[in-house]
């Protein structure tokens, strides 16, 4: 392809955002095709590079030249005279002080770089508790346009072209669901927004429940026009109070205006909104359970078919999107299913927002375009592991997902191919695990929980979950047996295919994800009885290096037991039969004693290896 | 609060950009302090407490003090965006209300940014 | 449409599940948790099947037939799969037996373990030989468990009436629970927390008694393991037959099957297969015939009271005496009293014995008073069930639902659960009242003005306080209307006049009727035998102008009234206070076969299934043997000879009740002497002279005889405690009762429940006087 002999940046910093440059670049495209000049100017968006104050700005390489506080009707003039012609526009020039300021640009930080804002546009400048600076960041703008230039089939067309999938993990295409439920009779219908977020480290929907409420309203209102709803909940855990209270505000103050309740902006259309507070369990994220819990029934999953759209809430056609589903709507409507679905890959279009959490260095919330690798989230955003360890493994998708090895983090993240992986998107969560965390014991942690939180209906789930975990401590403790792992991935293998809800299917993930990628360390448990991450209990023990130990006894004042003994000056001693591995006079050599490595932690048998 | 119709959200839309923009409106800068239930973990309230009353003590009114939801980078919390109108916004990591108070001194009074305490400057990245 | 199962081509014309389809063409697929009647529940995941063109391997209970499907049930994987499942079911219900090789020769000789208490293995269980668990395990051919037991360790709940819960049985089916919710409409069973402490039963750990359970038994009879198990049979095993009968205990007279075995009468169940059928049975039908018919305390010799007291007698001597002792006497000096529960025949024959043996015109049942001749010619106007069903309003009145009707109470809570508005008048709260849109607690002391005023409201379109105007309203919204009345109404003083003005309204509502009669065959008994009403027979006794007494099946008096010879012929003895002179065994129901009809005289008949136990015999053949002794020879009593008794016209011969029995009573308002109302509930749970609360101890527990019933909160405000000896007094009577506190009477009403026939307190309701009472002799029932 030839080169373009022009490259015209137009800054999508927030900054320059807010003060339009997005029409600034629609006017530039369209002006440029408008002139011809499509084959030799391309025109992209950047980052920020600092010049907020003086925004939009527009650079235009390779000439160096900074554009200032452009205005969509500047443009015109802007492409003939400089594009065209060749001379820079004097009076809309800009030139950035010499004083280039140390401190690093936001742009720089591999955090913040890396990552493309759609959900969370307004993250870190929107004061969630007032409704007016969220319509001054074109908020509910899109709703304006969906009552005024498009109808309800239009609205859903848009979703389905856009390809956005249903962000809570199932992702099933969301412009399907709405066509259903728009399609299904009666007059009655109902949306839900599930804010039920119960994996353990996922906090996305937390986050944009109580940093941007009316990003959620906004879709959902959008929603019903389109589908021809006139009540929707919004069950929100109730472990999210913070998110509730928002949300109560934020309902309140769209009332006022009336963008939410009856008569809406005077079109005569009514939708209004409910929070339905959760009430502690985990199941209740899965939709049907989820619906029986907003019915006052007991929160427990039921066969499907009939799905929710055709048959929901009390019998009626229900839409039921997730948080971040119901956020990217706003978005799609007003920039356009094209521009939505030029992010992403094939089959997966938009972006993510992935809670980044575990053994990683920069712990936070990361929106990124579906597509980019896990090793460019994990170690360019993410900051990588901390000093001195490895990455040993990534678990996204919460207790529903699997562990992704080393050997493959230069998977894109789509929805397929981290289900060809054995592993699931989920919901966002993404656990990052270095060389100090034991597999086996992972399986055993996230088993722990779904067992915990199994409704109890069918048998697979609530037994065979119960008896995988059983297998699972069995190992950990140092009883494996041959065989064991056979027996655990049948069992693993019919919890999966026979359970009645996604909780039961996708539980055994974990076990089944470690048992592919780190069959190793199963087997190590078992037959040689290590642990070579140093985890599991039974099969780890203490000793003190007596070459490096200056006997200064920090380690004795903290041992809980009196485990470790020892005079003063002389090498200590741990008596294992007292030792209950609790680390604490490791830590404490490490960071605050004489000699800092003279205890050491080793599994089991290398001991009697060596001897 | 009167019911909107079509064509008043511009309004408010252009009445908000002027005054939140800081160009046009009478304010020296803004401090967001950034409060999601992460960064209340970590101490928000008292760094917006600290900030309020250090403006108050160094008798500043016209600086905007306004808070938003979670900035993404939970590490680092808690964490406070300053920004001086004219200039970028400067965002401050792993803040105690003692750290909070000399950089208001530093940076809104004395123009300075304090290097030790910043992350970065500028803006994220929309599409 | 057409489909395919395992390569058969099958037809069906209906939407059904592929389980039904299956199940319809001799395919098994095994299953536990599917139930005909139920919706699809996909808990126990055995029927998983493979259907081409959808991923996984969905249940076949849940999937629906559809054209052009292609199933297959059986692979090796599905089977893996299944066994795999069955394991981890059996991982925790207690399996010893049911992999045990050498299970086929102790099944036979190790039948009676049962008594340990615990179950640890099949041979233990109440469901030895009748579980469906053992028969999936046998198909699965599954011969061991490779998962480690988890035993839940539960206490077997026993603190219920008529079945046991051992929940270390239970398979979280969740049959029950679903029964009860769909079938029943009761909704007392739920799945309680979740996860592996998930555990069926009645909310927070209540009992089902506390949860105001009604002991239909549906969900005993639909359980597949032995959690849930009858204490009265748990010990019988598998019954060797059903048999089809009928329930003597009211006029409802539900269809039953009798479960046998060794000649005896283990159960009774609702028809249709046991171990499915919910049912419509209430809890006496489902649960106390058995107990009753073989109950120890049965008459089972002829009696004679000596000098010193009770001795046996031969069939002979008991014959020769009574027929002596009756052509001793003058047939206007003679008086028979007949139990409303006999058959027809039994009634036809003691019409026999008495125009042409006794030559008597006294004849009457105990509960033939005034009230209830004025209840039984509103009675006539009953409609049917699937009439009231479709009513758009229904409003009952005074029907104490629990324990009562099944059939009625559960047309009333379908008809309410589709649509109809519903307003309860009552005293008291059962599972029909969830589905009430009003509830009105009429005040006891005047209920005559209560009703008065409710006519008079109806009649002019509005008026009355907030409860009638609401009603009114009710009533008038709906495009038709039933009122079911409760026979409770008939035993009150002022009942003539209550029951006008219900007639009344349902005249000036255009609206239908359903009133239950709460005794076996009372319609029966009427079209045979020329009753008198019992005030009238009473009042002949009490002035002295009688001087034999014979009474079959019945309980007239609480006290030996002044006559000089009292017969009594019952299956049990009558009560000792009576100290009648001789007694005559006799057979009950499931011993004689016999025709029971309804309100309108539409019959039902029952065979014989039992052999009455020791000297008993049929009524008919006592009056054979006594007439003959007494010279009527002629006078066989066949079958034949009393089959020409029946009426071929059925019509209720009902007595007339002007200047009859006395002057009428009417109730007294309280006053600060006697504040509180006391409403009398004669239990009308009886079998022939017996109440059920005597008999079998579960209905002891719902229905305690010889107490004070109220609301926990009036006690508590008026220092009383579950227990507690109470003093009632009333303007001339003084009597102390036990206190039992029951939920779900409303504050405010206060029950005696009793089987004595008079008012014990002068009228009823009556103005009373509560305070704490001491230890007493207690000569009263």
């Amino acid at each position: 392809m030839k080169e373009h002999r022009l490259h015209v940046l137009v800054c999508a910093g927030t900054g320059c955002v807010a003060c339009r440059s997005f029409e600034i670049r629609e006017e530039l495209e369209q002006e440029i095709i408008r002139q011809g000049l499509q084959e030799e100017v391309n025109v992209v968006t950047t980052g920020c590079r600092g010049l907020c104050e003086k925004g939009p700005i527009v650079i235009v390489q390779p000439d160096g030249i900074f554009y200032r506080q452009l205005t969509a009707k500047d443009i015109p003039h802007l492409v003939t005279e400089h594009l065209l012609k060749g001379r820079p526009v004097k009076k809309f020039i800009y030139v950035p002080s010499k004083k280039e300021s140390p401190i690093p640009k936001m742009m720089d930080i591999g955090f913040f770089k890396h990552q493309r804002l759609v959900v969370l546009r307004n993250r870190g400048r929107l004061d969630p508790e007032s409704i007016d600076e969220y319509i001054g960041f074109d908020g509910y703008r899109a709703l304006e346009k969906v009552l005024t230039q498009m109808t309800p089939p239009q609205v859903v067309e848009e979703i389905k072209s856009s390809g956005l999938r249903g962000r809570g993990g199932g992702g099933f295409p969301t412009g399907i669901k709405w066509d259903v439920c728009a399609r299904a009779p009666g007059q009655i219908k109902y949306l839900v927004c599930n804010g039920d977020e119960g994996d353990p480290g996922a906090f996305m929907d937390r986050s944009v429940l109580e940093a941007d409420p009316h990003a959620v309203l906004e879709g959902m209102v959008i929603g019903a026009v389109a589908m021809g709803a006139h009540k929707g909940y919004i069950y929100v855990r109730s472990e999210y109070p913070l998110a509730i209270k928002r949300l109560e505000i934020a309902i309140r103050q769209a009332e006022a205006y009336g963008l939410l309740g009856e008569n809406i902006l005077g079109t005569g259309f009514n939708f209004s909104i409910e929070v339905y507070p959760g009430a502690g369990a985990f199941v209740c994220g899965e939709e049907t359970a989820l619906l029986a819990s907003l019915e006052g029934k007991v929160g427990r999953p039921r066969p499907r078919p009939p799905y929710p759209a055709e048959k929901g809430l009390w019998e009626k056609p229900t839409c039921i999107n997730n948080v971040e589903t119901w956020a990217n709507v706003p978005q799609i409507i007003l920039k356009g299913s094209g521009w939505y679905s030029s992010i992403g890959t094939e089959t997966s279009k938009g972006t993510k927002i992935f809670s980044l959490v575990g053994k990683i260095n920069n712990t936070g919330l990361v929106e990124v375009p579906m597509g980019i690798t896990l090793r460019e989230i994990i170690f360019d955003i993410g900051g990588g592991v901390g000093k001195g360890k490895t990455f040993k493994a990534v678990q996204t998708g919460g207790p529903s997902g699997g562990c992704i090895p080393e050997s493959l983090l230069d998977l894109p993240i789509d929805y397929d191919s981290l289900t060809k992986a054995g592993s699931i998107m989920g919901s966002g969560g993404m656990i990052v695990m270095d060389n100090d965390t034991c597999m086996v014991d992972v399986a055993r942690y996230f088993l722990n929980f779904t067992v915990e939180e199994s409704c109890g209906k069918c048998n697979p789930c609530r037994v065979g979950t119960r008896h995988m975990v059983q297998i699972l401590e069995k190992i950990c403790e140092g009883n494996g047996e041959p065989g064991d792992l056979e027996k655990l991935e049948f069992l693993a293998r019919t919890v999966q295919s026979t359970s009645l809800c996604g909780l039961g299917k996708t539980a055994p993930n974990p076990v089944l994800t470690t048992l592919k990628y780190f069959r190793d360390e199963y087997e190590a448990h078992i037959h040689d009885k290590r642990c070579d991450a140093l985890i599991c209990k039974a099969l780890i023990s203490y000793r003190v290096l007596p070459e490096k130990c200056t006997g200064c006894q920090r380690c004795v004042s903290v041992c809980p037991t009196g485990a470790i003994t020892g005079p003063r000056s002389q090498a200590h001693n741990v008596d294992l039969s007292k030792c209950i591995k609790c680390r604490a006079c490791y830590e404490i050599c490490r960071f605050d004693a004489i000699a800092g490595d003279a205890i050491r932690i080793e599994t089991t048998r290398e001991e009697e290896e060596e001897a | 609060m009167a019911k909107l119709k079509i064509g008043d959200l511009e309004k408010i839309r252009e009445k908000v950009r002027k005054t939140a923009g800081l160009r046009q409106g009478k304010s020296r800068g803004k401090v967001t302090v950034h409060m999601g239930t992460c960064g209340i973990a970590a101490g928000a309230r008292g760094i917006l407490t600290a900030v309020m009353d250090q403006l108050e003590a160094s008798e500043i009114k016209d600086v905007i003090v306004a808070t938003s939801g979670c900035a993404g980078l939970c590490s680092r919390e808690p964490m406070a965006t300053v920004e001086i109108t004219g200039n970028p916004p400067v965002k401050y990591v792993d803040l105690t209300p003692e750290k909070i108070r000399k950089i208001l001194d530093e940076h809104i009074v004395n123009g300075n940014i304090v290097e030790k305490n910043a992350l970065a400057i500028g803006s994220e990245r929309t599409y | 449409m057409k489909l395919t199962i395992d390569k058969r081509q099958i037809e069906v014309n209906e939407e059904m599940t592929i389980l039904d389809a299956a199940e319809k063409n001799d395919i098994y697929i095994p299953h536990l948790c599917a139930h005909p009647d139920l919706t699809s529940y996909g808990g126990c995941r055995l029927c998983i099947v493979e259907i081409e063109g959808m991923k996984g391997y969905p249940t076949a209970c849940t999937a629906k037939v559809a054209e052009g499907m292609n199933v297959t049930t059986k692979t090796d994987i599905i089977q893996d799969m299944r066994r795999e499942i069955i394991q981890l079911i059996l991982s925790e219900h207690p399996s010893g037996c049911l992999i045990c090789e050498e299970k086929e020769q102790c099944a036979g000789t190790m039948e009676s373990i049962r008594k340990v208490g615990v179950t640890t293995g099949c041979r233990w269980c109440p469901k030895d030989g009748d579980c469906e668990l053992s028969r999936v395990v046998t198909y699965l051919e599954i011969d061991s468990i490779k998962f480690p037991v988890y035993f839940h360790d539960f206490d077997v709940e026993k603190y219920d009436p008529f079945f046991d819960r051992d929940y270390n049985l239970c398979i979280y089916c969740a049959r029950c629970v679903r029964i009860c919710e769909e079938h029943r409409k009761s909704f007392i069973l739920g799945l309680n927390r979740r996860g592996k402490n998930t555990t069926v039963g009645p909310a927070f750990h209540n009992t089902h008694l506390e949860a105001e359970c009604e002991f239909c038994g549906a969900c005993v009879s639909v359980c597949p393991t032995g959690a849930l198990a009858e204490k009265n049979r748990k010990w019988a095993g598998v019954p060797s037959s059903y048999v089809p009968s009928i329930c003597p205990f009211c006029g409802m007279n539900c269809d039953t099957q009798i479960a046998l075995k060794k000649k005896k009468i283990i159960g009774t169940f609702p028809p249709g297969d046991p171990h499915q059928s919910g049912g419509e049975l209430c809890v006496k039908g489902r649960f106390c015939l058995s107990e009753t018919v073989n109950h120890p305390g049965r008459l089972l010799e002829p009696h004679f009271r000596f000098f010193e007291g009770y001795g046996i007698v031969s069939r002979e001597d008991a014959v020769k005496k009574a027929a002596e002792r009756l052509n001793a006497v003058d047939g206007k000096r003679a008086a028979l009293y007949l139990s409303p529960g006999l058959t027809m025949e039994e009634a036809a024959a003691a019409n026999l014995f008495a125009s042409r043996v006794m030559n008597t015109p006294n004849i009457t049942t105990s509960i033939l008073d005034r009230g209830l001749v004025r209840y039984l010619a509103l009675a006539q106007k009953s409609v049917s069930l699937e009439e009231l069903e479709d009513s758009g309003a229904i409003v009952t009145v005074l029907l104490k639902g629990n324990y009562n009707y099944g059939p009625l109470t559960l047309a009333v809570k379908r008809a309410a659960d589709s649509g109809a508005s519903f307003c309860e008048i009552g005293w008291t709260r059962d599972t029909m009242s969830r589905f009430t849109d009003l509830s009105i607690v009429p005040p006891a002391a005047k209920a005559k003005q209560f009703f008065r005023n409710l006519s008079s409201a109806v009649e002019k379109g509005k008026g009355g306080s907030g409860d009638i105007a609401a009603l009114v309203k009710m009533i008038a919204d709906a495009p038709s209307v039933t009122f079911v009345l409760g026979p409770q109404i008939a035993d009150m003083t002022e009942a003539p006049e209550i029951l006008d003005s219900i007639d009344r309204i349902v005249e000036l509502t255009a609206g239908k009727v359903f009133a239950p009669l709460p005794w076996g065959n009372l319609p029966g008994l009427l079209a045979v035998t020329p009753v008198k009403l019992v005030e009238e027979i009473n009042q002949l006794v009490q002035e002295k102008k009688i001087d034999l007494l014979y009474i079959v099946g019945d309980a007239p008096f609480e006290t030996r009234p002044p006559v000089d010879f009292i017969i009594h012929q019952g299956s049990f003895p009558p009560p000792s206070q009576l100290n009648a002179d001789l007694l005559l065994p006799a057979a009950t129901w499931g011993e004689i076969p016999g025709t029971y009809a309804d309100i309108h005289g539409s019959r039902k008949t029952v065979e014989a299934v039992v052999e009455p136990p020791g000297m008993a015999q049929t009524n008919p053949d006592i009056f054979r043997d006594i007439a003959g002794a007494m010279g009527k020879k002629n006078l066989e009593f066949t079958p034949k000879e009393i089959s020409r008794e029946l009426p071929k016209n059925f019509s209720l011969k009902l007595p007339g009740t002007d200047g009859k029995g006395g002057k009428a009573k009417k109730v007294s308002p309280p006053d600060s002497f006697f504040p509180h109302i006391l409403i009398q509930e004669r239990t009308p749970h009886a079998v022939h002279n017996v109440s059920l609360s005597s008999v079998v101890p579960g209905m002891a527990e719902l229905v305690p005889e010889g107490t004070l019933v109220m609301n926990p909160e009036d006690a508590a405000r008026m220092g009383f405690k579950d227990g507690d000896p109470v003093l009632i007094e009333s303007d001339g009577t003084k009597k102390t009762y036990p206190l039992k506190l029951q939920d779900f009477i409303f504050p405010g009403v206060f029950f005696l429940l009793t089987h004595a026939r008079s008012h014990v307190f002068g009228t009823n309701p009556s103005p009373v006087h509560l305070s704490p009472g001491g230890l007493e002799r207690r000569n009263h029932v």
